[in-house]
């Protein structure tokens, strides 16, 4: 059973694709994301797209359409200078809340 | 873009279907991955649905998500196309640096010296006075057949008599008294007023208290402060209560005031006031007349009845004292009055003249930017073929006329703050408009100059020949302007040459004027001579002799000086409003203003006055009742008869005999008209007064007199100020000081509106020449000589000149009352100043049509042919 993700994090793994694989469309960015987790994390499409045109007003995402390997018509993403610097952010946000939580679970598990 | 209308629609569908696209997309790739893992093609399509969710909410939320981005970016492009077109109005700005810098020279040359002028004119002449209840006060003017005015005696019949309608009165007499406690003397200029003036007329005091009875009566000498003199001691309240040392003995200073009286017509504010006794005596001397009365009306008491009271009060005095017959009363409502009739001339006048400037700059700025739109109508036809909207042509032009009213709009206020510090610098005392309180930018006068400034920026881009035009020329693609357009700019041209040739003949006038009035001889040689003012303390000199002997020890010690010829003294120049009467002569009707001055008798000699007849004074006519009259005075007078010998009075005066008759006796300066009657009569040494003018012959140049006369009343007594130590010279051109300000003044702001119109007939004929390019060249194919090429573009320019020239004549014509009484012996309606100002301007229009006349002459005709 895959793992459900946390409300806020979607942009999260999303800018992170985007970073490290470049230019995707929305089903690559959503297969690269399973893949990576080693199909761990199951993302909701439904919850993808939504962020994705959400960080594109903020930004955060610049898009074109273009013919995929596949020959079919495309939106694609790429990632901005302002969604490198969201990024970071969000990064180091979550990094801070796993360690809060790793060490309250922690402590939890001592007692 | 907009969300309404047909491009609004086409955006949103667009959007839509790319979202559909999108979903679509996703949803193939999924089935596509499914089927790959081996799900059934329709079980698959089930699947990726699933996975989905709910397609149609979703995609709403998406579409909406886009159509905000879309607004967002549409907004930021608008701002980024602004931020552009100011950059490409800058860009423009600088490239057309002549261009950009003749509007802003010329809008800011006529906005800000008319704003400077404006608030003079309103701190003067507009602007109520700063009294309380200015409705209350009344100047009461008496017109005498004595011309005295009121004397004490009158002064305490009134305020007795007046009782009932006025609450309070003021009197005051000004003069000039010298400080002498500082190192060099400093002339103060003091009022001497009737106890509570300040409260009759509502001026607070800052610190300390205002003139008692008591102080009015006797005891111990005290002063007021006028603020300016007391921000000029250091602004410093424990100045209350110390003394200052006059010439005519030490005051105790006991408070400060927050203003002087305001009359400009008297130079404007005083330093000190001091307490005019009741019985009208100022430091022991008896003052004549009163300078000004000013009065308060009791409430409830309408104007119209305290001149019938009036009235009753001067006829029951009429009844008691004879002098009195056939007084004229007047009370004048204090509002109504403000400057000299000479001040409120000048700044009528002078507003009148920048006003004139502005509307000459105004339609050379217009006329300059139309026809730089028109030569813009190439670059603006690419940028309409390469895409650019018209509205975003004309926002462009906006824009960048914006961006030039701007720049107009700083230059005219820094201008202004110029002309302003200027005004306060160069403006003779004796034009007086200015008190401390008139000075200061009016805001509603910048505001206006910012906002006319503004605006004539802006019309560049809405003005027939700008905007409208530049349209037409992109739709026909046409090479030529209107007619219309045309007319508009001869018009213009015309109008600025009228304009001008009005602020042209001024100039010439007020110039004409002037040098006029500096050739006047004053009827004694000014050259090598100096001269100061003395002022003897009344305490230490308090008689007739004692005076006499410091004068006479004075001369003795001067002429012991090698370069020094001769030495004379006099009363000074002092003048006298009265009836004139001539034994077996004639008597003036009205009370004249008649200069006079009471010499020692080698006064003649020393000053080298010019005798027409009779004899000078010798030393046996001290203190008799003889007098040299001028030859204006004695014409006015016995007419040709001979003066000699005959006798004449001031009023009821004494009857002094004629001895000599001088050419021409201008002690008052050159401008005869401040006195036609002039005389001296030579004084005994009983009455030499506390202040003396102090005349010195030299053999040597005049100005290295003045540290030996400092020297001299220095080894006599230390104590003893001088003051106004300079040539006569120099005291004779002061005396001009208002003249040659107008002259100065008028002469720059014709220089400036002739230049402004001749840029403006430069423009215009240069521009009508470029345009005919194409004509000129097809005549010089057909054999027309480089000079009737010439010709004809002169004859455009002078034929544009001539029409302006007339109708500027005539508005001289209608302008000539403003300039009346400030001229000197020249006329506003002189042909021979039309004659010339009108040939001075066809010649500056001749000069200005030269050079594009030249370009016309220089067109290669085969060039022009194939242009196009």
């Amino acid at each position: 059973m895959s793992l459900s993700i946390l409300p806020g994090t979607v942009s999260l793994l999303a800018l992170n694709a985007l970073s490290r694989a470049g230019r995707m469309h929305g089903f690559q960015i959503l297969r690269w994301i399973q893949e990576t987790s080693g199909n761990e994390l199951l993302l909701e499409e439904g919850a993808l797209y939504p962020a994705l045109h959400r960080m594109e007003l903020d930004g955060w995402l610049g898009s074109d359409w273009a013919i995929s390997e596949k020959g079919r018509r495309a939106k694609y993403y790429r990632i901005t200078r302002a969604g490198e610097r969201a990024l970071a952010k969000k990064v180091a946000e979550w990094d801070r809340y796993v360690s809060a939580v790793a060490r309250v679970a922690a402590g939890a598990a001592n007692t | 873009m907009t969300h309404g209308g047909r491009d609004g629609r086409r955006v949103r569908e667009d959007l839509e279907r790319d979202v559909r696209d999108e979903i679509s997309h996703h949803l193939e790739e999924t089935v596509e991955l499914l089927v790959a893992q081996g799900w059934e093609a329709e079980r698959a399509v089930e699947e990726a649905r699933r996975r989905f969710g709910p397609l149609g909410p979703t995609a709403q939320g998406l579409v909406a998500l886009q159509r905000t981005r879309v607004r967002r970016s549409a907004l930021r492009e608008g701002f980024g196309s602004l931020a552009g077109d100011v950059r490409v109005g800058m860009r423009g700005l600088v490239r057309n640096r002549l261009f950009a810098a003749s509007v802003v020279a010329t809008v800011a040359l006529a906005a800000g010296p008319a704003t400077t002028l404006f608030s003079v004119l309103d701190a003067v002449l507009l602007r109520p006075l700063p009294y309380a209840e200015l409705e209350e006060l009344v100047e009461v003017h008496v017109a005498g057949r004595d011309g005295l005015g009121v004397d004490a005696a009158r002064y305490r019949a009134w305020v007795e008599a007046g009782e009932p309608i006025f609450e309070g009165w003021a009197a005051y007499v000004s003069e000039t008294v010298v400080r002498t406690d500082g190192d060099e003397a400093e002339p103060l200029a003091v009022l001497a007023v009737t106890p509570g003036a300040e409260r009759v007329v509502g001026i607070p005091l800052l610190h300390g208290r205002g003139f008692t009875a008591d102080d009015a009566r006797s005891g111990e000498p005290v002063a007021l402060l006028t603020r300016g003199y007391f921000e000029r001691l250091g602004a410093d309240p424990r100045i209350v209560g110390q003394t200052l040392r006059l010439g005519t003995g030490s005051v105790t200073i006991i408070g400060v005031l927050e203003r002087g009286f305001l009359f400009p017509d008297y130079g404007g504010d005083r330093d000190l006031w001091v307490p005019l006794r009741d019985d009208l005596t100022l430091a022991g001397r008896t003052i004549g007349t009163l300078q000004g009365v000013w009065a308060r009306l009791r409430d409830n008491v309408p104007l119209a009845d305290a001149r019938i009271a009036a009235a009753g009060i001067a006829a029951a005095l009429e009844a008691s004292d004879p002098r009195t017959q056939g007084w004229a009363i007047d009370l004048i409502p204090l509002g109504g009055r403000r400057a000299s009739t000479t001040t409120e001339r000048s700044l009528w006048l002078l507003s009148a003249t920048v006003a004139l400037i502005f509307m000459v700059a105004v339609m050379n700025s217009l006329n300059l930017m139309g026809m730089r739109a028109l030569s813009r109508a190439r670059d603006l036809r690419l940028r309409i073929a390469l895409g650019a909207s018209r509205a975003r042509l004309r926002r462009q032009l906006v824009v960048e006329g914006l961006l030039l009213g701007a720049c107009c709009a700083l230059g005219a206020t820094a201008l202004a703050w110029a002309a302003m510090a200027a005004i306060e610098r160069l403006v003779p005392e004796d034009l007086g408009f200015f008190s401390p309180y008139a000075l200061g930018l009016e805001q509603r006068a910048l505001v206006f100059a910012l906002s006319a400034s503004l605006v004539t920026g802006a019309l560049r881009g809405l003005m027939p020949g700008a905007g409208q035009h530049v349209e037409r020329l992109l739709l026909t693609g046409a090479r030529d302007d209107s007619p219309r357009a045309r007319k508009l700019r001869s018009t213009l041209v015309v109008g600025q040459v009228a304009l001008s040739t009005i602020l042209l003949a001024g100039g010439m006038l007020f110039l004409a004027s002037f040098v006029r009035l500096a050739r006047v001889d004053p009827g004694f040689d000014f050259e090598r001579l100096a001269q100061a003012e003395i002022q003897l303390s009344s305490t230490r000199y308090p008689t007739g002799p004692e005076r006499a002997e410091l004068l006479a020890r004075l001369e003795e010690t001067l002429e012991a000086h090698p370069s020094v010829v001769a030495v004379t003294s006099s009363s000074g120049a002092a003048f006298t409003v009265n009836l004139l009467e001539g034994e077996g002569g004639a008597r003036t009707e009205e009370p004249t203003l008649v200069p006079f001055s009471r010499v020692d008798v080698d006064y003649l000699e020393v000053t080298g006055t010019e005798l027409v007849a009779g004899r000078t004074l010798d030393p046996a006519d001290e203190g008799r009742d003889v007098a040299i009259v001028d030859a204006d005075m004695a014409r006015q007078l016995w007419g040709t008869e001979r003066a000699a010998g005959r006798r004449f009075r001031m009023g009821e005066g004494t009857w002094l005999e004629v001895v000599g008759v001088a050419r021409d006796l201008r002690m008052m300066g050159r401008d005869q008209r401040r006195g036609p009657a002039q005389f001296v009569y030579p004084r005994g040494r009983e009455e030499a007064e506390s202040a003396a003018t102090v005349l010195v012959r030299t053999a040597d140049d005049p100005r290295t007199l003045l540290p030996v006369i400092r020297d001299a009343v220095r080894t006599i007594d230390p104590a003893q100020p001088i003051w106004r130590l300079r040539t006569s010279a120099d005291a004779l051109a002061e005396e001009e000081q208002t003249q040659r300000f107008l002259a100065v003044l008028m002469v720059a702001l014709a220089g400036m509106g002739v230049l402004l119109a001749a840029v403006g007939v430069f423009g215009v004929l240069g521009y009508s020449v470029q345009r005919r390019e194409r004509e000129m060249g097809v005549r010089k194919a057909l054999g027309a000589q480089s000079a009737a090429l010439l010709g004809m573009v002169l004859r455009d320019g002078i034929m544009l000149g001539v029409a302006g020239i007339v109708l500027g004549i005539a508005g001289t014509l209608l302008a000539s009352d403003l300039t009346e009484g400030l001229l000197y012996e020249v006329s506003p309606r002189d042909p021979r100043l039309f004659a010339a100002a009108g040939l001075l301007f066809v010649a500056v229009i001749a000069c200005a049509s030269l050079l594009p006349a030249r370009r016309a002459t220089r067109v290669d005709p085969v060039e022009a042919l194939r242009a196009d």
